[in-house]
């Protein structure tokens, strides 16, 4: 599954330290979610959308 | 000059500290049920006239640490984030799986008659978990470099 998690955290200039604080997960699990390498589960996809405030399928596509 | 000292996420501190707590925990219930299982194995060494029922008991006591010991090690578990559980899923798959083959495969030879040096029994409880423990640091260490 792609993302733009990365992009969008640019945007915020986040580091991803930052990003796994305001998500309550580890960092490990944010840059495996950015290098594609893990799916985040439903409830941290929708904790993600509702932090950057757009809809969840802006983030997440199955291209 | 007003210097404010404010943690920007108590959550996280509360969570850490916490961990912390529970390793502490969990270090001092393994320590215990390792203590009272050597006390118990020389007790019932060392007293054969004693009761069936008082031996059951003594054999029976170390399995309370060690209840507390797993009921820590489940807590944090479920206090992990989504991708530390799913490392440690894929590590105890792997552990049991593998644990699973080297148990076939020195019971086979046992059956064959070919004594292996360190386990001419087969594996024993020991060895069991001795085992288990070995696989699941290499099933973790994996899991951890595929999302690393």
């Amino acid at each position: 599954m792609r993302n733009q998690l990365r992009e969008l955290r640019a945007t915020r200039e986040w580091s991803q330290n930052v990003l796994a604080d305001k998500l309550s997960v580890s960092r490990q699990t944010i840059n495996a979610i950015e290098t594609e390498k893990y799916d985040p589960s439903l409830p941290l996809a929708f904790k993600i959308a509702r932090l950057f405030k757009i809809p969840i399928e802006e983030i997440f596509s199955d291209k | 000059m007003n210097i404010t000292t404010t943690n920007p996420n108590p959550d996280q501190s509360h969570a850490g500290f916490s961990a912390c707590h529970r390793t502490v925990a969990g270090i001092l219930w393994l320590a215990a049920a390792t203590l009272i299982y050597l006390i118990s194995l020389w007790l019932l060494k060392h007293h054969p006239d004693w009761s069936p029922s008082a031996r059951v008991t003594i054999t029976l006591v170390p399995l309370l640490p060690g209840i507390l010991y797993l009921r820590t090690l489940l807590k944090s578990f479920w206090q992990m984030d989504e991708l530390q559980r799913r490392i440690q899923i894929e590590g105890f798959g792997f552990a049991l799986i593998g644990t699973l083959v080297v148990m076939t495969a020195v019971n086979i030879f046992k059956a064959e008659g070919i004594a292996l040096l360190n386990y001419p029994q087969g594996l024993g409880t020991g060895g069991v978990y001795m085992t288990m423990f070995i696989l699941w640091s290499v099933g973790v260490s994996i899991s951890t470099f595929r999302y690393r």
